[in-house]
């Protein structure tokens, strides 16, 4: 169950506390409304319970939690003026295969899988010049590995969110803005060792998180 | 301790923004595995004085990011791995370092990877899309993709107000409007306003007496499409016919909805949408997961 804790991170809602607070921007929690939504739909079970029996509010509910990666995905690889197609796309290819879907299994990897279809149809249609390096990269063996690759740095993202807020800054500034120690450390204005100890024991809880997703 | 990685270039400095999956992760190197090495219960610094041999020093746990960042010069590098070589419990919280610190690497690549743009915004956009998109590479998407929400929330109201939306944002989540409106009129209602247009439904690769017709009634702005087949065989088990609308000229297809197995269906839709369209064409799909459009027209209305 290696997506077992994107699902979990996305379930809690991302309750404000984003990753690394203003990183480049690129992160793929969910909005800030998942934490709001209603009891029955938290967890993506029963999401997709409730998507198999017609309820339109559990569509809502999935692209509110999984818009963002799917969009962030599909925005690499199709020009501007065809993205918001594409997303749609894939949440309408939701909607229709609602009665298809299996409750067990994880929906971010589905959803990826659909995206890199309609992405590759996107392209294909296009008259104008379309970048060949990105049918490569969503065409076969290695689409599927990079798609693989984007859930689960969603879900590293996610696990990120879950640790206390001065240790998801102090790794944010270091693995997503690669600052040295000493930079962040001039950033936070705190002492060097506060940093050392922020990341040291934040890694090692998010390698538990990363592990325990199965708990 | 293997990083979970390719080899983890622990000496080189801290990369710079961009090393892609092109030149890093192919398909051997999979995702670091979670349930992987860590002992019992985790790593975290619980002090309790390491018990056979004595090390030297004092624990290195905060260190060993550093080290593993190549951020550590020779001495401490040495002393590091001095203490390491004794000190179960430094060993100990070396795996959980270790696994994060891979995961967060792989994690950071693809992240910058993804946010190269790639796809160049073709000139013709318009400056609102342009903008919201963010086609500087980095994207922004804050809140951005939630605006969809609120929108989408209207549309199953029976008065949408899409006034304020964006042409963009509209033409996207009707779309998705599209759907919930079309389940809502799961059976075909009789006209609830003016009859806008009809067609007869051509046949082409349905057998012969098969046939039917289209009707497009208006309601406020939108439109409603009913679809009413006749003397088609049902599919092939699994398999399942399917709405869409079709630009002949451009090939543009937008799916509005399976087909009912008594051969009807309607669907909802703007219609400034629907302008942009001239035809509807009925496919047989196979439920292979595939959501593009089969190829096999079965049946097809010009309006
Ligand atoms: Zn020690």
């Amino acid at each position: 169950m290696r997506w077992g804790s994107a699902r979990d991170a996305l379930t809690r809602g991302a309750d404000g506390a984003g990753p690394a607070p203003r990183s480049t921007g690129q992160s793929f929690r969910a909005g800030p409304g998942a934490a709001g939504s209603s009891a029955e739909l938290t967890d993506q079970r029963s999401l997709v319970v409730a998507l198999g029996r017609g309820d339109e509010r559990a569509l809502e509910e999935c692209f509110r939690r999984h818009a963002a990666m799917v969009r962030t995905y599909v925005r690499h690889f199709v020009p501007a003026d065809g993205v918001d197609d594409v997303v749609q796309m894939v949440f309408l290819e939701l909607w229709r295969s609602r009665a298809r879907l299996d409750p067990e299994r994880d929906l971010e990897p589905w959803l990826l899988a659909v995206a890199r279809r309609r992405s590759i149809d996107s392209l294909r249609r296009r008259h104008d010049v379309v970048d060949a390096s990105a049918l490569r990269d969503l065409v076969g063996d290695r689409g599927e590995e990079i798609a693989e690759r984007v859930v689960w740095a969603m879900e590293v993202r996610n696990a990120l969110g879950r640790l206390p807020q001065a240790q998801q800054e102090a790794i944010g500034l270091s693995y997503y803005e690669q600052l040295s120690q000493r930079e962040i450390a001039e950033r936070l204005d705190v002492p060097l060792g506060t940093v050392k100890a922020r990341v040291a024991r934040g890694l090692a809880r998010l390698a538990d998180e990363l592990r325990g997703s199965d708990r | 301790m293997t990083p979970p990685d390719d080899p983890d270039p622990t000496a080189s400095p801290p990369p710079p923004a961009s090393p892609p999956p092109t030149a890093g992760p192919p398909p051997t190197a999979s995702p670091p595995p979670p349930a992987s090495p860590p002992p019992t219960a985790g790593p975290p610094p619980t002090a309790s004085p390491s018990p056979e041999r004595p090390h030297p020093g004092e624990h290195v746990g905060p260190s060993l990011p550093a080290l593993l960042a190549g951020e550590l010069g020779r001495t401490e590098t040495l002393q590091v791995a001095d203490h390491l070589h004794t000190c179960q419990e430094c060993q100990g919280a070396l795996v959980g370092i270790a696994v994060g610190a891979g995961a967060l690497r792989a994690a950071a690549r693809i992240e910058h990877w993804l946010a190269e743009p790639a796809a160049a915004p073709p000139s013709s956009a318009p400056a609102a899309l342009t903008a919201r998109t963010g086609q500087a590479g980095i994207p922004r998407h804050d809140g951005e993709d939630i605006a969809f929400l609120p929108v989408l929330r209207e549309i199953r109201r029976p008065r949408a107000r899409l006034r304020a939306a964006t042409a963009a944002v509209a033409a996207a989540v009707l779309l998705v409007g599209g759907i919930l409106v079309g389940r809502q009129l799961q059976s075909p209602r009789p006209s609830s306003g003016p009859v806008v247009a009809t067609a007869a439904l051509q046949r082409l690769a349905a057998p012969a007496p098969a046939g039917g017709e289209v009707t497009v009634v208006a309601k406020g702005k939108d439109r409603i499409l009913i679809v009413r087949t006749a003397n088609l065989p049902p599919p092939p088990t699994g398999d399942f016919y399917e709405v869409w609308l079709l630009a002949p000229q451009t090939d543009k297809m937008l799916p509005m909805g399976v087909l009912s197995p008594t051969g009807t269906g309607s669907y909802g839709i703007a219609g400034s949408i629907m302008q942009q369209f001239s035809a509807v064409d009925v496919s047989l799909q196979r439920n292979d997961g595939n959501p593009a459009h089969s190829k096999t027209s079965v049946l097809r209305a010009y309006y």
